[in-house]
């Protein structure tokens, strides 16, 4: 009986991350390359990876400097020219 | 490409952001920029759903991953072509010229002074908000600055520059501050011509040629009167056999001349007497010469038979003591020539004045830091391989720090190997 329950259990658990991962995905994937503002906690920023989705805490200029010489991807001029003239 | 971050690798690792809501490229030239202008876009998010976006971590990110491309390191930060002036007359204020510069952004900069007023003196400190070069013609040393200058004297001027991670590079350079209307201290200073001040303006020539010093009395006559000294004899005119005195004074002038301390004083008056008797003892003799300061105004005299210690004696007193330099510990004392084998001009030993009690008091009690200060000037010029044997068996006694800071601080390094100038 014990080791039925145990079987249940482990369905639930997985069901459950069969829900929740999707989702958690999903809303990861609307945010991805934003920058954002955690309101409840004095607006300290985040940065949403858009390779893995992922979120980077960019607390100061130090954090702010790793994310960009970690997370950024490496353009030749060329390519760079190539982009528009959307250029602020 | 929407919400990536761009380094551009042919343009020093510039970074460029492309915001996915407008995908408009931002620049992001410091990490100190970066930081305001992506907090600029930022989307405000509760906690709760922020929670539901997993943390990444910069181990989890292979640098340069989708690149092939090498990212940008960060160097330390550096100067380029950076210098300042090498001397200065108060109240005259210095500008630095160069560049300061950062591949990924300078965070402050800062100046710090050691010198007469102390070590290490934080001048200022200023942000500057990231940028990746700061030309340091912004940036002077003020001569007259209270708080770390306004002294004559050596200073150390170290510019320290702090880029956004930390790092930081650092020059010093040394100045030498003097007061204005110093003639004598190789500078030309406002006022300053050929006719008043030669010494600075140039006219060694009068009286060394060819490595040989004139023997013309004229020459000197000259001399003296190109640099506003009046000469008095005091017996009348001045005569063909006053000719050593008046090139023992100008070769002092000379060997002093870039001495790093600058002149306290400089005479204006220069008065040869002949009297038969210096006084009572060694001391007494170089007091009996003259040396009044009153005001800017300064009689130097020179006293038979010791003049020629007499002159050096007196001269020590024109260099800055006390006022102007942090001498070495006990500077008072003992007094350097109670030891020291000494003659005067005829050859004749004075040491015997020394040995004298009464005398012994006077040469080996606590001198006045300035009296001092002019015999230990005395016999480093005049009697070098003496004090150099009186401090041989210890290298680390006060006299060999007195030899060494008079080496160092007023002769530029030149040592003395007779007891004629």
């Amino acid at each position: 009986m014990k080791k039925n329950n145990l079987i249940y259990s482990l369905l639930i658990l997985g069901a459950l991350l069969f829900v929740v991962t999707p989702a958690k995905s999903a809303f990861s994937d609307s945010l991805k390359g934003r920058i954002l503002l955690q309101v409840q906690q004095r607006g300290e920023a985040w940065y949403v990876n858009p390779v893995d989705g992922k979120k980077y805490y960019l607390g100061r200029p130090e954090d702010t400097y790793q994310v960009m010489r970690n997370l950024s991807l490496g353009i030749s001029n060329k390519d760079f020219n190539n982009l528009g003239s959307n250029k602020i | 490409m929407a919400g990536r971050i761009l380094l551009k690798v042919e343009d020093l690792g510039r970074a460029v952001y492309v915001n996915p809501v407008d995908l408009k490229l931002y620049q992001l030239n410091s990490p100190i920029e970066a930081y305001n202008i992506l907090k600029k876009f930022g989307l405000g998010i509760t906690d709760i759903n922020l929670n539901k976006i997993t943390n990444g971590t910069m181990l989890s990110v292979k640098k340069g991953a989708e690149s092939s491309h090498s990212v940008a390191v960060d160097n330390p930060p550096s100067f380029q072509s950076a210098s300042l002036q090498s001397s200065v007359t108060i109240p005259t204020q210095i500008k630095f010229s160069g560049i300061a510069t950062d591949d990924i952004g300078l965070q402050d900069i800062t100046m710090k002074v050691s010198g007469p007023r102390g070590s290490d003196i934080t001048a200022f400190t200023q942000s500057l908000n990231g940028v990746t070069s700061k030309n340091l013609n912004e940036y002077y040393f003020d001569s007259a600055h209270s708080t770390y200058a306004n002294q004559a004297g050596s200073y150390t001027v170290t510019l320290i520059i702090k880029d956004t991670n930390n790092q930081t590079k650092s020059q010093g350079f040394t100045v030498s501050v003097v007061k204005s209307g110093q003639c004598g201290n190789g500078i030309v200073e406002e006022g300053e011509t050929s006719e008043n001040c030669c010494i600075d303006v140039g006219c060694y020539e009068i009286v060394y040629n060819n490595g040989v010093w004139s023997t013309s009395k004229e020459d000197y006559l000259i001399w003296f009167s190109r640099n506003n000294i009046t000469l008095i004899e005091e017996k009348g005119t001045i005569t063909q056999e006053t000719i050593d005195r008046l090139s023992s004074f100008v070769k002092l002038f000379y060997l002093t001349k870039d001495n790093k301390i600058g002149f306290r004083h400089r005479p204006n008056e220069f008065k040869l007497s002949f009297a038969s008797s210096g006084g009572g003892g060694l001391y007494g003799v170089s007091q009996s010469a003259s040396c009044l300061i009153i005001e800017d105004t300064l009689a130097f005299g020179a006293l038979a038979p010791t003049w020629e210690n007499s002159l050096a004696h007196e001269f020590g007193h024109m260099i800055s003591t006390a006022e102007t330099v942090q001498l070495p510990e006990s500077w008072k004392l003992p007094a350097v020539s109670c030891n020291v084998p000494m003659t005067d001009e005829k050859g004749e030993d004075l040491t015997e004045l020394c040995q004298d009690e009464s005398c012994f008091t006077g040469c080996c009690g606590i001198l006045p830091r300035t009296e001092d200060f002019a015999e230990v000037f005395r016999m480093y010029s005049l009697h070098g391989p003496e004090f150099r044997q009186e401090i041989v068996s210890d290298p680390n006694s006060i006299l060999a720090k007195k030899y060494k800071w008079m080496q160092e601080n007023i002769f530029n390094g030149k040592e003395f190997t007779s007891s004629k100038l």
